[in-house]
Order: structure tokens, then C-alpha cells, then sequence
């Protein structure tokens, strides 16, 4: 992706973030900025710097390859997965799969993997929970 | 002075309580870890600690200590990975490499990581005394601004940030915006219309800086790091014993004395920090001292000078912080954020309505230096052992440590969907080098902002000129149109590209 592009993608946030300020409409007894003003501004300040980064493009050596891609999406989808999971299964469970995974994305072989999973997950539990007294998930299924 | 006097003794009443010791020594201790590990810098550390800190029920005071022995103890740790694995731990110790990482190739790793933490010293304590002296003047100077002012000095802090950081003014300028626009989502200053929610209630209360931070900084940087295909440098951990000769102190004592003024006074300007700091001291040693040609070399003068600057630009940094309200850094702007989160909002009365935090953090920094100087000259070696620490330990653990940060702001679950977005959107930034610490600034300071052009305005019902015409708010357009037009004159005359990441 060139920086034409993301000129061209930054100009259309933009204009439809402008649009967005515009349709806004002050609240009672509100000032003469009013609550779209502001906005307004920085919508038309980010167009104006689109069109210079659209005139000056530079060039970009490396953007990721296809498996870089997947392997970058996989994460992802594990960081949403773990989202969903955490509240249901509880911190524990949930941190032993995602930290096992993550690490066996770095490298570690699958043994690694869940020695620190496990290990992670437990000392966290115990910091957090016990000694910080800050609250984590024990998890829904656990409670009946 | 006597007044002063007192005031630093009352500071220090304060900054030796056992649990402010103890928050200092950690900071300190965390701050050195964190500065050396490539990939988790003190933007990260702080975010994922505010949730904590405030669920711990620690005071504004103790909590500042520690975050600020962070900050400044990162300046110490950084230099180490910089020296022997040719890697900077944070972006204010690129230049200590240039002549770190050869000294360390020579075998002369111990000299280099002794001056480097004597440097460090060296800078902060002469930062510390310009802190104590400084600070109250300008608070003073600064108790007449008015909105107007306020807010043409914020517009000056983010376009000198923009102009600054990375290579390209106006990529900076996108980041500055998408982080004034994110300000922007939520209940409007004054109350009366939501704005960019898109229905989502959650965002009622605006975007938390938290989950904002922590998805661009610690989350992008953990796709950065699986995506980063370059193997590994040679770990030097031979480092030999960690001392300098009275020679090698004596050579480098006039450069540091220069780098830490410089480094100071940078700290000081709103939107420049330590890894401006550090550079600026570096080209202007190399322009001063260089006669043989020895900088670049493993010249210990040249680790001298960074070390000294980057260490001093980060005490200075909190000058406008917290006399003005307005930081200067990526770093000093989460640190802001964890103050208003604790109800303290700085600027030029804080000084005088909460002196305690002012000068018990002074006392603060002096304490914490010297346990820094204790734990990077002696223990340095074991410090070094940390480096070895694998990928696959260091990073599934940054990542789940962010995730409890920004679970435990607001025991939900959908801000670690948010922080994903954030992650994602963050590392494609990095990849099409767009610097990450304005948006931040830009976070922090939107809502400030707005408040303060509106205020103004509504002072002068509704004429804009209002914002041009005290002689501060001339000046401060005329130096943020300088800052914006000069990185365009000097690019035309600057040999070597070198880019800055934010710090």
C-alpha cells in the first residue's frame, strides 16, 4: 500500500468525519464553537495534510508478505477469541490457552508452550487476584 | 531559597515514607528492566500500571513516584541493550549505540555501561536542581495565561512533537490528528451532545487512554516484533568489570556538563523529549569534540553525552508538565493521564494549592537516582542476564499483562476487542512509519483543547482574532509556524536520514 492510498483513505475519513460533525446539532444554551466546531476544524486541517501526503508520497521497503499476513491475523483473531472466552472460562483457563499459543507462535516448541501457559496464567492469577487484590474473571462455568 | 529549603525537606519527609520508598525503588528497578527490553518502554509500562495503581488505592503522590522512577529509570536501562546487543531498549538511547555497541566489540562493554550510568547520574541530579529552580518561576509566569493561551501552547507542544519526531513532518501530522479526532468521541466538553459513538454506549465516556495506548504501543508492538523477520544481534555478556578510569571521567566531564544543559533545556520545550535530547547533544559533541575522528568508533565521550542528555531531558520534561499541564512526550502525556485519572490536574496552581506532590517527587528523583546509580554499576551484569530471555517468554507476556490493564479499567471485556482494533491499527501505522507518539499527545490534549478554544472564544463572544492578540499567543504562533517550516529547510541540508521513533 502506498502513501497515494492512505492519502487518498485519510482524505475520505476525513470528509465523512466532517460530515459526521457537521449533522451535529448543539445542545441547549451551548456556545458559538458549539460541540461541532471543534471537530470541524480537524476534519478540515487532516483533508488539507491528506493532500500533501498525496503530493509527496514516500516509498515504503517492506510491507508484510502473505504468511506474515496470516500469521498477524491468526493473533488477532486469538486476541478476539480471548475476549470472548475470558468472562465464560475464566482468566485462568483463558490466559493458559492464549499464552501458549502466542508463545508457540514465537517459537517455542509445544511443551515450552504449556510449561509457561500454565505457569504464567497461575503466578498472574495469584499476583493479581491475592496479593494486588485487583479483580480477574474466575469464569462463569466454575461458579455453579 | 530557605523557602526553598523547606519546602525540598518537607519533600523529602514525604518521599522516605517506607511505601513511597519502596514505590520509588520499584519504579527505579521496573524502569531499568524495562528500558533494556526491546519492545515494552515506560509508554506502556505506565499505561498498563494506571488501572492498578488506582485499584491499589495508592495516592496521586506515591503513584507519580513511581511512574516517574519508571520514566527516568528506563533512561538508565536503555543504554544497556543500546551497548551490548546494538539494540536501543528505548528510542532516547539510539544514539547511545553509535559508540556503545563498538565498545563493547572491543571488550570495553564494562567502561562503557559504568560511564553510561555515571552519565545518567550525572545528568539527572544537575536536571533535578533546574527542576527545583525552575519550575516554581514558570508557574508563576504561567499563572497569567488565559484559554487563548493554553490554547495556542498546546497547538505549539503537538506541532513541535509532529516536526520532531520521525522523518516525515507530515505523516506526524496524521498522527496528531487521529489522536486529537479520538479525543473528540464521547460527550462533548460541555456536556449537551454525544458525538462519534455510533450507538455504542460504552463510548459514552469517551475513549479510555488506557486501552488507546496500550493497543497502539504494547499490542502493535507485539505483531511489530512476529513480524519482524531479522534475526537477533550477538549478545556481548562478557561485560568485564563495570568501572572507568579517572581518565575516562575526567575526558568526558565537560561533555556531559554541555549534554545535560542541552538535554535540559530540550526537556523543558513542550513537545520535545529525551530522544530529541540525547541527538541534539550527540551532533553537537561530535561538532565540538571530534577532532580525530573517533565518534562512531567506541569513543566513551560519545556515550557519555547521550546518557547525560537523555537522563537530563527526561527530569526537565516534567517542567511543563507540571507547571503548565501541557507534556511534552508520549511518555510525560500518559503520565498526565494518570494524574487526571487521580483528580490532579497540573499546571501553574499545583505548585501552590498541592506543593506535597511537586516537592516530594523532587525528593523523590534524587532518592531514586542514587538507587539507580547502585543498581546499574554493580548489578549491571545481572541486569544484562535479562536480555537473554527468549521471544516466546517475553512477548505472550507483555501481551497478557496489557490484556489484565485494560481489562481491569473497566472490567470489560469488549475494551480488549477495542484494544485489538487499536493493536492492528497501530502496527500498520508503524509499517507505513507513521510515529505513534503523537497520537497520544493528541489523545491527551484534545479535550484540553476544546475547553480552552471554546472558553476563549466565549470570553471574546465568538471572535476568533481572540486567539491572536495577547504578545504570548503571537509568539507561540510565530514559533509553531517555525517549528513546522524548519524540519523542511534543515532536510534539504541533513546528509543522513536518521529517524526517530517516539519515545
Amino acid at each position: 500500500m502506498s502513501d497515494r492510498i492512505t492519502a487518498i483513505l485519510i482524505f475520505i475519513f476525513a470528509a465523512i468525519y466532517g460530515l459526521e460533525a457537521y449533522r451535529l446539532k448543539s445542545g441547549f444554551g451551548s456556545d458559538s464553537v458549539g460541540p461541532r466546531g471543534f471537530p470541524l476544524i480537524l476534519a478540515a486541517l487532516l483533508a488539507i495534510i491528506s493532500i500533501f501526503l498525496f503530493l509527496k508520497p514516500e516509498f515504503i521497503e517492506r510491507w508484510p508478505g502473505r504468511n506474515e499476513w496470516i500469521n498477524l491475523l491468526s493473533m488477532l483473531v486469538s486476541f478476539v477469541v480471548y475476549a470472548y472466552l475470558l468472562v465464560p472460562i475464566g482468566f485462568i483457563a483463558a490466559t493458559t490457552i492464549e499464552t501458549g499459543f502466542l508463545s508457540q507462535r514465537f517459537g517455542a516448541k509445544i511443551w515450552q508452550a504449556l510449561i509457561l501457559g500454565l505457569g504464567s496464567s497461575l503466578f498472574l492469577y495469584v499476583l493479581f487476584v491475592h496479593a494486588l487484590q485487583i479483580p480477574l474473571p474466575i469464569g462463569k462455568i466454575f461458579k455453579q | 531559597m530557605t523557602e526553598t529549603l523547606q519546602l525540598l525537606a518537607h519533600g523529602f519527609s514525604i518521599a522516605l515514607e517506607p511505601q513511597n520508598l519502596l514505590l520509588a525503588f520499584l519504579g527505579t528497578l521496573l524502569g531499568t528492566i524495562i528500558g533494556m527490553l526491546p519492545g515494552v518502554g515506560p509508554i506502556n509500562t505506565i499505561a498498563i500500571l494506571i488501572p492498578i495503581t488506582f485499584s491499589l488505592g495508592l495516592s496521586a503522590t506515591s503513584a507519580l513516584i513511581m511512574f516517574a522512577g519508571i520514566y527516568y529509570g528506563s533512561q538508565y536501562g536503555n543504554s544497556i541493550s543500546s551497548i551490548l546487543l546494538n539494540v536501543p531498549g528505548t528510542a532516547s538511547a539510539v544514539v547511545t549505540a553509535i559508540d556503545g555497541h563498538p565498545m563493547a566489540k572491543q571488550g570495553r562493554a564494562g567502561p562503557a555501561l559504568a560511564m553510561s550510568a555515571i552519565a545518567s547520574f550525572f545528568g539527572s541530579s544537575l536536571s533535578i536542581v533546574g527542576l527545583m529552580l525552575f519550575a516554581p518561576l514558570l508557574a508563576k509566569w504561567a499563572i497569567s495565561f488565559g484559554p487563548a493561551e493554553y490554547f495556542v501552547l498546546m497547538v505549539f507542544a503537538l506541532s513541535t512533537l509532529s516536526s520532531l519526531t520521525g522523518s516525515n513532518v507530515v505523516k506526524a501530522l496524521v498522527s496528531t490528528m487521529l489522536g486529537l479526532i479520538l479525543a473528540t468521541v464521547g460527550l462533548d466538553p460541555q456536556g449537551t451532545t454525544i458525538r462519534f459513538t455510533f450507538g455504542q454506549l460504552k463510548l459514552y465516556d469517551g475513549m479510555d487512554l488506557v486501552v488507546v495506548v496500550i493497543g497502539f504501543f504494547a499490542i502493535s508492538e507485539v505483531l511489530q516484533s512476529l513480524s519482524d523477520t531479522s534475526k537477533g544481534q550477538a549478545l556481548q555478556t562478557e561485560v568485564g568489570r563495570v568501572w572507568i578510569s579517572a581518565k575516562e571521567f575526567s575526558s568526558s566531564f565537560v561533555t556531559m556538563i554541555r549534554s545535560s544543559i542541552i538535554g535540559f533545556l530540550v526537556g523543558v520545550l513542550p513537545g520535545a523529549g529525551a530522544t530529541i535530547g540525547s541527538f541534539i547533544a550527540y551532533t553537537t559533541e561530535k561538532k565540538l569534540i571530534d577532532k580525530d575522528n573517533t565518534f562512531g568508533k567506541g569513543d566513551i565521550r560519545g556515550v557519555a553525552s547521550p546518557e547525560a542528555a537523555n537522563n537530563s531531558a527526561a527530569i526537565g520534561a516534567f517542567i511543563p508538565l507540571l507547571t503548565l499541564g501541557v507534556p511534552g512526550s508520549g511518555t510525560t502525556a500518559v503520565m498526565l493521564a494518570a494524574l487526571l485519572s487521580f483528580g490532579i490536574r497540573p499546571g501553574p496552581l499545583l505548585l501552590q494549592n498541592s506543593p506535597d506532590i511537586f516537592w516530594s517527587l523532587v525528593a523523590s528523583m534524587y532518592i531514586g537516582n542514587i538507587m539507580l546509580l547502585i543498581l546499574n554499576l554493580p548489578l549491571v551484569g545481572i541486569f544484562a542476564r535479562i536480555l537473554l530471555v527468549p521471544k516466546w517468554v517475553l512477548m505472550p507476556l507483555v501481551t497478557i499483562l496489557s490484556f489484565i490493564g485494560v481489562y481491569s479499567v473497566n472490567n470489560s471485556a469488549f475494551d480488549l476487542l477495542l484494544m485489538s482494533g487499536f493493536g492492528i491499527l497501530g502496527f500498520m501505522m508503524r509499517k507505513a512509519k507513521f510515529p505513534l507518539a503523537p497520537v497520544i499527545l493528541g489523545l491527551v490534549l484534545g479535550e484540553l483543547m476544546e475547553v480552552n478554544l471554546r472558553r476563549a472564544l466565549s470570553y471574546s463572544d465568538g471572535n476568533w482574532l481572540a486567539l491572536f492578540q495577547s504578545p504570548i499567543t503571537i509568539s507561540l504562533w510565530i514559533l509553531t509556524a517555525v517549528s513546522l517550516i524548519l524540519p523542511i529547510v534543515i532536510s534539504r541540508f541533513r546528509k543522513k536520514e536518521i529517524t526517530l521513533e517516539g519515545e
